[in-house]
């Protein structure tokens, strides 16, 4: 496994703010509301990049003060504390300490702390405090702590802490007045506390300050937190520390660890006793806690069985709506394409740029960018999964399969994060601590089925019943069970390479689960934005440039039967122009066969044809022919683009007035002897193959980024291709022998 | 074949092979970058669930 060290970005200087405006970093723990007041606060005055060579995000944006001021807001990745234990806990700590050569030292802090869960927040808010940048603490989620009945004493609170305290529900917008108020008003720098950490564990640590400052770690003038927070880093990755300071660093903690055996801990726990000590100033709360709505419906959601059967219910919901609403929107985008198509055929007199574009760029363009609405349909279920707090219980359900399979919830969630992509899924595998276990995620992460595969579903679902008599539960649950197949050999491979190829130690999982909440719908409104644009301009870079690629290698070599293509167009035109009687009518619909057969000839004699050709007789068995052969080469670069490509071949096949939907055209393609080719049982084929096959070059190149090697992505190329294969070929021959 | 077939027959190579062109500086610029989501159009590259 890697050891990789992302220093990039990691400095001792960090950049200078932009006079004029004032810096506030974003900091709390995940799921605290932290993200909702960012965009409640720059609204789309934002943009999201990522810190270098690390999946964590890196989200700017700017407002203003009541009075005009810019403020420019850093929304750091949620942290639970400054010992880092994961990437997103080292860039705060980075940032904050004011180590990053990519990020200024913020002016200020705004701290986002869920009121329904002080203790826990209060921990990583008292060891930012402690760093002395002038900061304020919005207490958010305030009515939740009020359903529990809690008394919180806000101007104490505020006392003990030494900074302001803003109350804020801000999924209803409530108290974003009050923080702009409290983020305009000067804020003062803290005065410097001592963390409270015993006089002897402290003057050892000058000690070790000295040290790494005599290595040129850090600067002798800082305080003693930096060398605390660069020893006690936990991460697997060690990011933002160059690989160079790890020895001494390492020294450093060895040293400190002999002389006070577990200092670290006893450090966290007069953390926490101090936290207590506040808290019982503060709060007040019932003797017994009543059971909130959130407990009530944990009752439900994580009962043994009604949770299972609940989350299938949610799922086969979020396929039904992926058919029943989007059909509207796809047949909208279509027209429009076809219309657009038109009108350029129009504009355009016959020749090549003119194929290139109508039935290069606009067929494989369109025919992608058609599942828009699909895509944004299933990303809106996964923001709304997700900012209600009910993706954690699905984690915490799936605990239970993924410990079975030997692995655990750590790594369902980079495993459901790449049913969205596999690619950020499988960089997510870096907060999994185990070597082991990270390995068999990212093994298996591309088994979930990403949202490139859909519209390789939708094509085949649709080209099953081009009749359209079926209706959308029907395709829905088609459409389910392709996502349970996936999922199910995922786990079946886990359970397999856990036995068989990785040895190693699994690690525990502590998984925290938010409260619900009713999701902010701006915040939604923002996600499925944000996964819109990503789409389109996937779309007009990449899919764009293999479409143009597709049309070269379906067009080229050009043979003799250019030739005849020209000169049977140009009889077609003069005789067009010249018929007056029925005679002339039975002569355009020879030229039109011919036209036909020249055309087919041209694909087959192309390259894309050759190539088809040539993979036909190993595919023959599952039931594709040459044209499937072209999509699946096509495809290896990117899923989606098996249904561009199939748009592309199949435009060959058109006449003057044949515009009809490319489903019915698969639908009434033939084998040389007369049966259809895109037959129910061929289409179930096709998409299982899909289920397992890789087909993705993006993700086999960030395997071999994240394994530091070839060896595990053509293991997995090998291994997802053959079980595609045998899928695919049990399905097609079983179908048969049962008489499909 | 007419001047408008020629020329169009002229273009649309030309259209290709700025494609490749484009392709290849993709790919080499990726490289040089040390890469990135390539899948995502260089964006966001956290996890869909992973965090807030």
């Amino acid at each position: 496994m890697p050891e990789a060290t992302g220093e990039s970005g990691a400095g001792l200087e960090p950049v200078a703010s932009t006079a004029g405006e004032t810096i506030f970093a974003i900091v709390g723990n995940p799921n605290c509301g932290k993200s909702t007041i960012f965009n409640a606060l720059t609204g789309l005055k934002q943009k999201v990049a990522n810190y270098p060579g690390v999946t964590v995000e890196k989200k700017e944006g700017y407002t203003y003060s009541q009075h005009g001021k810019r403020f420019r807001l850093l929304d750091l990745p949620g942290a639970y504390s400054l010992n880092a234990r994961s990437p997103d806990e080292a860039v705060v700590r980075d940032v904050l300490l004011g180590r990053r050569s990519d990020t200024p030292l913020p002016d200020a802090v705004v701290f986002v702390a869920d009121a329904s869960n002080l203790e826990r927040n209060l921990y990583l808010a008292t060891q930012v405090f402690e760093l002395g940048l002038p900061s304020l603490l919005v207490l958010n989620m305030m009515d939740v702590a009020e359903e529990k009945h809690w008394r919180l004493d806000l101007e104490k609170l505020s006392q003990r802490l030494g900074v302001p305290v803003v109350p804020m529900q801000a999924t209803a917008g409530k108290g974003l007045i009050e923080l702009k108020a409290a983020m305009s008003r000067k804020l003062e720098a803290l005065p410097q506390r001592p963390p409270p950490i015993p006089p002897d564990i402290a003057k050892a640590l000058e000690q070790t300050r000295a040290e790494l400052a005599a290595a040129g770690i850090v600067k002798p003038s800082v305080s003693l937190l930096e060398p605390l927070y660069l020893v006690s880093d936990h991460d697997p990755d060690h990011y933002g520390i160059r690989s160079a300071d790890l020895a001494a660093l390492d020294a450093s903690r060895k040293s400190l660890e002999k002389q006070f055996r577990g200092w670290e801990d006893s450090l966290a726990s007069a953390r926490y006793a101090a936290i207590e000590e506040i808290l019982r100033e503060t709060l007040r709360r019932p003797e017994k806690d009543e059971a909130t709505p959130t407990d009530k419906l944990d009752g439900v959601l994580l009962h043994p069985i009604w949770g299972g059967v609940c989350f299938l219910a949610v799922m086969l919901l979020v396929f039904y709506m992926i058919f029943s609403v989007a059909e509207g929107p796809m047949d909208w985008i279509d027209k429009m394409s076809g219309l657009f198509g038109g009108w350029v055929e129009s504009k355009m007199a016959d020749g090549d740029l003119r194929d290139l574009l109508v039935n290069g760029v606009i067929t494989g363009v369109s025919g992608v960018v058609k599942f828009l609405p699909q895509i944004l349909i299933l990303f809106f279920f996964i923001g709304f999964m997700e900012d209600t707090g009910y993706m954690a219980r699905v984690a915490f359900i799936m605990d239970r399969f993924m410990g079975r399979v030997g692995l655990n919830g750590r790594s369902f969630v980079p495993f459901f994060s790449s049913y969205a992509c596999a690619v950020p899924g499988i960089m997510a595998t870096r907060t999994i601590a185990s070597a082991k276990d990270r390995l068999i995620t990212i093994l298996i992460a591309p088994l979930a089925s990403c949202s490139a595969r859909l519209p390789v579903y939708a094509l085949m679902i649709a080209a099953m019943f081009p009749a359209n008599g079926v209706s959308s539960v029907h395709k829905a649950l088609i459409m389910m069970s392709m996502y349970a197949l996936g999922t199910i050999g995922a786990f079946l491979f886990a359970w397999l390479f856990n036995r068989t190829l990785v040895k190693g130690q699994g690690s525990l999982m502590v998984l925290e689960m938010p409260g619900y909440k009713w999701p902010s719908f701006k915040h939604l409104c923002l996600f499925m934005l944000e996964r819109a644009k990503l789409f389109l301009s996937r779309a007009g870079t990449v899919i764009l440039g293999l479409s143009i690629l597709l049309w070269a290698a379906k067009t080229y070599p050009k043979g003799e039967s250019t030739f005849l293509l020209h000169a049977t167009v140009e009889r077609l035109e003069a005789n067009a122009k010249t018929a007056d009687g029925e005679g002339s009518a039975e002569y355009e619909q020879a030229l039109l066969r011919k036209l036909k057969e020249i055309k087919a000839s041209q694909l087959a004699n192309s390259i894309a044809g050759r190539a088809g050709h040539l993979i036909e007789p190993v595919i023959k068995p599952l039931g594709f022919d040459w044209k499937i052969g072209i999509g699946l080469i096509s495809s290896f670069a990117a899923r989606e683009f098996f249904v561009g490509t199939m748009g592309i071949i199949y435009a060959v096949d058109e006449d003057g007035d044949n515009v009809e939907p490319l489903r019915e055209k698969l639908a009434a393609d033939k084998w040389p002897d007369g049966r259809p080719i895109f037959t129910p049982l061929v289409c179930l084929s096709l998409m299982v193959f899909y289920v397992f096959a890789m087909q993705c070059l993006s993700t086999v190149a960030v395997v071999k980024r994240e394994t530091n090697g070839w060896k595990w992505p053509l293991f997995q190329i090998g291994y997802m291709t053959a079980t595609a294969y045998v899928a695919s070929l049990i399905v097609y021959q079983g179908g048969r022998l049962l008489g499909f | 074949m007419s001047m408008n077939t020629d020329w169009q027959s002229l273009a649309a190579p030309i259209v290709v092979l700025i494609t490749v062109a484009a392709f290849a500086l993709r790919s080499f610029r990726k490289k040089k970058r040390g890469g990135g989501c390539a899948s995502c159009s260089g964006g966001s590259a956290k996890a869909a669930f992973e965090r807030k």
